[in-house]
């Protein structure tokens, strides 16, 4: 991590910005959770804009330089039950983009939580090789509507395939993509 | 949508929120007792926490793209994912919670009972105990609601949604299942 930091009287060094990914990320998206401001994240090229789907609220718009990261994710470890809920807005149906990802460690050794929206289509990658996705073919949700996608473990340990994904509050029928399925476990 | 704050890890919204500087969150990762860690990684060999007890973290979580994860270089992440691109849209209302979302939830209305007007919307459920009432009708996908009454020991499974009234038994129950996250 690449900080610049500025004296602060009474307080000292503070960061006043980090480069994620070569980009330059000055600005903090503040956490609403219990946890606090341990897990605000550190955000770049990310504009509100009314988002539409709520009046009078806002929305992240994300471009390609945008960045929006939070470095440490705490007791998530082992097998603990990680759920994901989020909304977004979007028409890019022509690539694979990543909407959630939290991991840590080497790629491989232990699990990621990945959640990707491939040509509309919304996957769940654990490992390179461990996908989840919606049976069928129907699913496009690169239709410039507003989407509600949920990832949710219902127990520790689960395995990859029970992990359940709910789009706009209906529970989708998934499958591993190659068959196979283990013990989810992070790092 | 409702806020449910219980075992809530981390819920960041993107709703109404104002951005800060990028300094509140140094605060905690960068300096301690006033004094300035180079990195993150100084900040655990070298400091001694003294305010909240807050224990070392792992994982990185990112919204649009690998964030920290593809920048520490400790994973390359992004050479295993070389096809992946950042997201382009919009995002909103994002959240994180350690346990399970929930799908099912029943609406539960004490003292009243389920209208039975259409006998072929409802039927009469053979139950031991009173909670066998509800553990069926959750199983079954065509069970809408139920109406149990404790007194009699009896259980209506519902086809369709029933409406509900208010019932001359306090021991009488109208619920509904609602296919609703959170």
């Amino acid at each position: 991590m690449n900080a610049e930091k500025d004296f602060v009287e009474g307080v000292g060094m503070l960061a006043s910005e980090v480069i994620i990914l070569g980009e330059s990320c000055d600005q903090a998206m503040l956490n609403s959770g219990t946890f606090g401001a341990q897990y605000d994240a550190q955000v770049g090229n990310v504009e509100l804009v009314e988002s539409g789907r709520v009046d009078g609220k806002f929305a992240g718009k994300f471009a390609g330089n945008s960045r929006f990261a939070i470095f440490g994710m705490g007791p998530y470890s082992g097998g603990e039950m990680v759920s994901f809920s989020l909304w977004f807005k979007t028409n890019d149906s022509n690539n694979e983009m990543i909407m959630v990802h939290y991991g840590a460690g080497k790629v491989g050794s232990k699990d990621h939580l990945t959640v990707t929206l491939a040509k509309g289509v919304p996957v769940v990658y654990f490992r390179p090789e461990y996908q989840l996705e919606p049976d069928g073919d129907g699913t496009d949700l690169a239709d410039g509507e507003w989407h509600q996608i949920v990832i949710s473990m219902p127990k520790k340990s689960v395995q990859m395939a029970g992990v359940r994904m709910y789009i706009d509050g209906d529970r989708v029928k998934t499958s591993m993509r190659n068959g196979k399925s283990e013990n989810v476990f992070f790092t | 949508m409702a806020k449910v704050r219980t075992y809530f890890l981390l819920e960041l919204e993107l709703n109404d929120l104002k951005y800060k500087s990028v300094n509140r969150f140094a605060n905690a990762a960068f300096v301690c007792g006033g004094v300035p860690c180079a990195d993150y990684r100084t900040h655990l060999d070298t400091c001694v926490p003294f305010e909240n007890v807050f224990f070392t973290t792992r994982g990185n979580l990112s919204l649009g793209g690998f964030g920290y994860q593809n920048d520490k270089g400790i994973s390359f992440i992004g050479e295993h994912y070389p096809f992946m691109t950042t997201f382009q849209g919009l995002m909103d209302d994002f959240r994180v919670v350690a346990r399970p979302f929930v799908l099912k939830l029943f609406d539960v209305f004490n003292g009243k009972e389920c209208l039975k007007n259409d006998e072929s919307s409802y039927k009469l459920v053979d139950i031991n105990k009173f909670r066998q009432c509800e553990r069926k009708c959750k199983r079954n996908t065509s069970c809408q609601g139920y109406e149990l009454n404790k007194a009699n020991t009896t259980c209506y499974h519902f086809n369709k949604y029933p409406s509900v009234v208010q019932s001359n038994e306090e021991t009488t129950r109208c619920v509904l299942k609602v296919t609703t996250l959170e």
